[in-house]
């Protein structure tokens, strides 16, 4: 099912459009602070954004930066509040099932190609960002010195490339699981409804509930446990040395979200009438 | 009439909230015939057969298929079972061989080497040999109904349950898969299907059950149901000698037609020629299914006209 | 309260706020910075910690801190750094291997600004900006920055102010994973708007892991938070603590920049030996018109400005809803927060500000005396 699942993402073209956005916005940012060279200053503006004009490598991180609050959530919720609603209005579900495939094993195969959607899409702009960077800004300096690859972290020290690959990568799985999250409340959503729509506004409707208590002190208690309290932690990744204080905790938090979110879709979804 | 049940309930029983879908339902289905499941809209047609595939819990109640307890042995009975539940449905933006190929991946006992002569066998069988590499969202609702039924019959199954296999079909196409599930049943296959088109049950099925407003009011083989009344149906030119001939065994005429009560249309035919009375046609009087089906059914829960399927039941 | 309105354009409001935060800033850093010999008595309980806590500045450490602070100032284009340490919550890395051995940074969503202290040598990094600034020189009255803030480092600082002050014990309890052994201060003084300190310190070494500053306004709700969320009492390795200056990166090298400089101070007018019954403490050779008053948790500052300035900042106050205060000549305003109070008096070509952990009253009557003085 799994295999099935992912081939049936891959072949999808909603899949492929979300992806092309994704890595659409960033281009364009790149292109108009190339041509511009106006970018904000420093301390305002989106992570790493002002910092790119002088080293377009840092530009993945810039356009990770870009995408996270918005479009990456709305992709992942349009895809998650597919899975298992999309089927279900298509038909297809009764048809699965009766296959047959078990439902926990239908909703862990959901679960894989959703997280293989999320790591794709990092991984996508992470790519096509670091090659627009490259060629929109230029290496910056410590690359001159260092050779492709070498950066300035945010505190200061020049990171090696094989830093740099290392680092970006825990970036890039960090994001993609605290997409996953995002991901994991979509099936769980995606079992309530056979609406793949409602499904994905719900996701949304968490997204921006989420942001909205972030900044309220009544909030304090639950901070920590709101889902995109700790999206921006990677950036601790890119000091030097890194800190990995608040990745661990986003980690734990996203990791217990997608334990309770595929919780409940796996209690809903195993009990449920399949009336579609 | 042979064999262990393929499909066996006891008091199956499915509610809804205060509906209650399928009402105490207890269907023996034998194996190797062609069950025809009859009922107005909403009778629980539907909601039975999801039962019996595991996709609805029962509220009360068991059923076996296939000799085992369903929904708890689903990953061993439903490999041997091909469905088509409420009509075909498929991923739209795949082909149609692609959507049967990831279908058989998707589960179990769907061996790989075999997959793509199994899949092309499958639509070879339903007239949809020839497709090409359309996705599906561009096929007629004829094609989508063939390859429903591809589907389900991937991994010759031992039992196919279809829910009105024929519908979308034009004339030659139920002709067609009329003639493939008689001839998968002569090959082994259990045949249910369930259907509102009583004329479709009539010629395909030996056996028949009847569900109305959630109950099954009736199952049998179609040959009993349709057993000679005792009755034999003479046409004659001249009523009144027959009339005369045959007083007092007649139970109703209407202008040329009679209705004589009898067993022995030979006697009856040698009787009324031997008196002189012309014979058009003579023959012992079945019911027909429309009338049986009639009989046991209240009206169908599309109907709100005082008498809904919770109290037009026939008393 | 301060004001919290009127960003209306063509308002001085932004000299009077930077004046208001400048120095209600400095106050605390400078009220903290007066190094108090320390009660050398090892008596058992919540003063030997205390004692504990005080020598523990030698204590090696790598940690991540998260100080909040709810103080209510306005925020400042220019000053907003510093302001933002008493209003925002601020997350602080700090790589501790010795009094003269320490970095600390303080992260931003965006970078990082860090602080490289090697003996007499401070250098600063500012990642938006991409300079490495060496600071020459000292100065001992200065903006606060995020390494004040570090519970070890606030925790000391009031600790020696208010030597005098009795402690009780708090209950123990888990910071950064640590068992932390409390202790409460509890100023005695009347007049101080400080309710109380509470420090929880790591039971064997006494590095202190979390501070609480609660203000008499509303005892039950700290107005500064600073714990370390993590710690390791481990030195940092050499590398940690040397700055280097990235490639493209600009290198600078500055004066310490005191707030004499900000605040426009006027020569040698020495300020009066007393105020609202409060002795001066000794005074800074490099400020001569700056006086520090009163003990510990329960002190101000005196910080003279110029006729203009005094005015701007009294008219600006004034307009936001300041308290006026009745003074024989010239006028003068008084502003309050949960835990700093603010006076200013403008009168001829002198003005002063007085800021401290006091109640409004006790600068009513100091700035009161000031305007009476003949200077």
């Amino acid at each position: 099912m799994i295999g099935t699942e992912l081939a049936l993402m891959l072949r999808r073209r909603r899949v492929w459009l979300c992806w092309a956005l994704l890595c659409l916005l960033p281009t364009v940012v790149a292109v108009l602070l190339a041509t511009t060279r106006l970018a904000p200053p420093p301390g305002s503006g989106g992570a790493f954004l002002s910092a790119v004009l002088s080293d377009g490598q840092l530009f993945p991180a810039a356009a990770l930066a870009l995408v996270l609050p918005v479009f990456l959530p709305i992709t992942v919720a349009i895809v998650s509040g597919d899975a298992v609603a999309g089927e279900a209005s298509a038909g297809m579900l009764r048809y699965l099932l009766v296959r047959p495939v078990g439902r926990l094993r239908l909703l862990v195969a959901k679960l894989v190609s959703v997280a293989a959607f999320t790591l794709l899409a990092v991984v996508f702009v992470t790519v096509t960002s670091y090659v627009v960077g490259v060629l929109a800004f230029g290496v910056g300096p410590g690359a001159e010195i260092g050779g492709a690859g070498t950066i300035t972290s945010l505190s200061g020290a020049t990171l090696t490339p094989l830093q740099l690959v290392g680092r970006t990568a825990g970036t890039v799985g960090y994001l993609a699981l605290c997409m996953l999250t995002l991901g994991a409340v979509g099936i769980f959503f995606s079992t309530l409804t056979d609406s793949p729509l409602a499904a994905a506004l719900g996701v949304l409707a968490v997204v921006v509930t989420s942001a909205a208590l972030q900044p309220l002190d009544a909030a304090e208690a639950v901070r920590t446990f709101l889902p995109t309290q700790h999206w921006l932690a990677w950036i601790d990744l890119f000091r030097d040395p890194p800190l990995l204080d608040a990745v661990r905790t986003g980690v734990e938090v996203q990791l217990g979200w997608i334990v309770v979110a595929f919780g409940a879709a796996w209690a809903n979804f195993t009990t449920k009438d399949v009336t579609s | 009439m042979s064999g262990r049940p393929v499909i066996s309930t006891a008091g199956l029983t499915k509610r809804f909230g205060r509906v209650v879908a399928v009402d105490h339902v207890d269907l023996d289905v034998p194996a190797g015939v062609r069950f025809g499941l009859l009922g107005p809209n909403g009778s629980g047609k539907t909601t039975l057969v999801r039962m019996l595939l595991g996709l609805v819990h029962a509220t009360s109640g068991s059923a076996t298929v296939l000799g085992e307890p369903m929904p708890r042995r689903a990953s061993t009975v439903l490999p041997q079972v091909g469905a088509l539940v409420e009509g075909p449905a498929a991923w739209g933006h795949l082909s149609g061989r692609a959507n049967l190929r990831l279908l058989d991946a998707a589960g179990p006992g769907g061996r790989r080497r075999t997959r793509r002569a199994r899949v092309a066998d499958a639509l070879e069988r339903v007239g949809l040999g020839g497709i090409d590499r359309r996705p599906v969202r561009a096929y007629s609702l004829g094609m989508r109904q063939r390859l429903g039924i591809a589907a389900a019959l991937l991994r010759a199954p031992r039992l196919l349950l279809l829910d009105e296999p024929t519908n979308g079909l034009d004339p030659r196409g139920i002709h067609e898969i009329r003639d493939l599930l008689v001839a998968l049943n002569e090959a082994g296959t259990t045949v249910v299907l369930s259907s509102h088109l009583l004329a479709e049950v009539e010629v395909l099925c030996t056996r028949v059950g009847v569900m109305d407003a959630g109950r099954l009011v009736l199952a049998d083989d179609l040959d009993a149901l349709r057993a000679p009344t005792g009755r034999i149906r003479v046409r004659t030119p001249d009523p009144g000698a027959a009339l005369a001939l045959l007083d007092g065994r007649v139970e109703a005429h209407d202008g040329g037609m009679l209705t004589v009560r009898g067993d022995d249309p030979a006697e009856l035919n040698a009787m009324l020629v031997g008196a002189g009375v012309p014979v058009d046609a003579l023959d012992r009087e079945r019911r027909t299914l429309e009338e049986v089906v009639l009989e046991v059914t209240g009206s169908g829960s599309d109907r709100f006209d005082g008498r809904g399927p919770g109290t037009g039941r026939h008393a | 309260m301060v004001p919290a309105s009127s960003r209306t354009p063509g308002r001085p409001a932004l000299s009077r706020r930077a004046l208001l935060v400048g120095a209600g800033a400095a106050a605390l850093v400078a009220a903290g910075s007066v190094a108090w010999p320390a009660g050398a008595t090892s008596a058992p309980g919540p003063a030997a910690l205390r004692d504990l806590v005080l020598a523990s500045a030698r204590r090696p450490y790598t940690g991540v801190a998260e100080a909040s602070g709810r103080l209510g100032l306005p925020e400042l284009p220019q000053l907003e750094q510093a302001t933002a340490l008493f209003t925002r919550t601020t997350r602080i890395r700090a790589f501790h291997a010795g009094p003269d051995r320490w970095r600390v940074d303080e992260l931003t969503p965006a970078g990082e600004r860090d602080t490289y202290h090697l003996g007499d040598t401070e250098t600063l990094w500012d990642f938006g900006s991409g300079r490495l600034t060496r600071v020459t020189g000292s100065t001992s009255l200065r903006l606060p920055r995020a390494a004040d803030l570090l519970p070890p480092d606030l925790a000391r600082r009031i600790l020696a102010a208010a030597a005098a002050d009795p402690v009780t014990a708090l209950p123990a309890r888990r910071v950064a994973g640590r068992s932390a052994v409390g202790l409460r201060v509890t100023p005695v003084d009347p007049d101080t708007t400080v309710a109380h300190v509470d420090v929880w310190a790591d039971a064997p070494t006494g590095l202190p892991l979390r501070v609480e500053v609660a203000g008499r306004a509303d005892p039950g709700r700290p107005v500064l938070i600073s714990e370390l969320t993590s710690v390791d009492l481990t030195a940092p390795a050499d590398d940690v603590l040397t700055p280097v200056l990235p490639p493209g990166g600009t290198a600078a090298e500055v004066r310490a920049v005191d707030l004499t400089g900000a605040l426009r101070v006027l020569g040698p007018a020495a300020p009066p030996a007393r105020l609202a019954d409060r002795d001066r403490r000794p005074r800074y050779p490099d400020l001569p018109g700056v006086g520090v008053y009163g003990p510990g948790l329960s002190g101000f500052v005196l910080v003279p400005l110029t006729g203009r300035v005094a005015a701007q900042a009294v008219q600006g106050a004034s307009g936001a809803g300041a308290v006026p205060i009745e003074v024989p000549t010239g006028r003068a305003v008084g502003v309050s927060t949960p835990l700093l109070s603010v006076a200013v008096r403008a009168g001829g070509r002198r003005g002063a500000l007085l800021v401290g952990t006091v109640s409004p009253d006790v600068l009513a009557r100091a700035v009161t005396e000031l305007a009476g003085q003949p200077r």
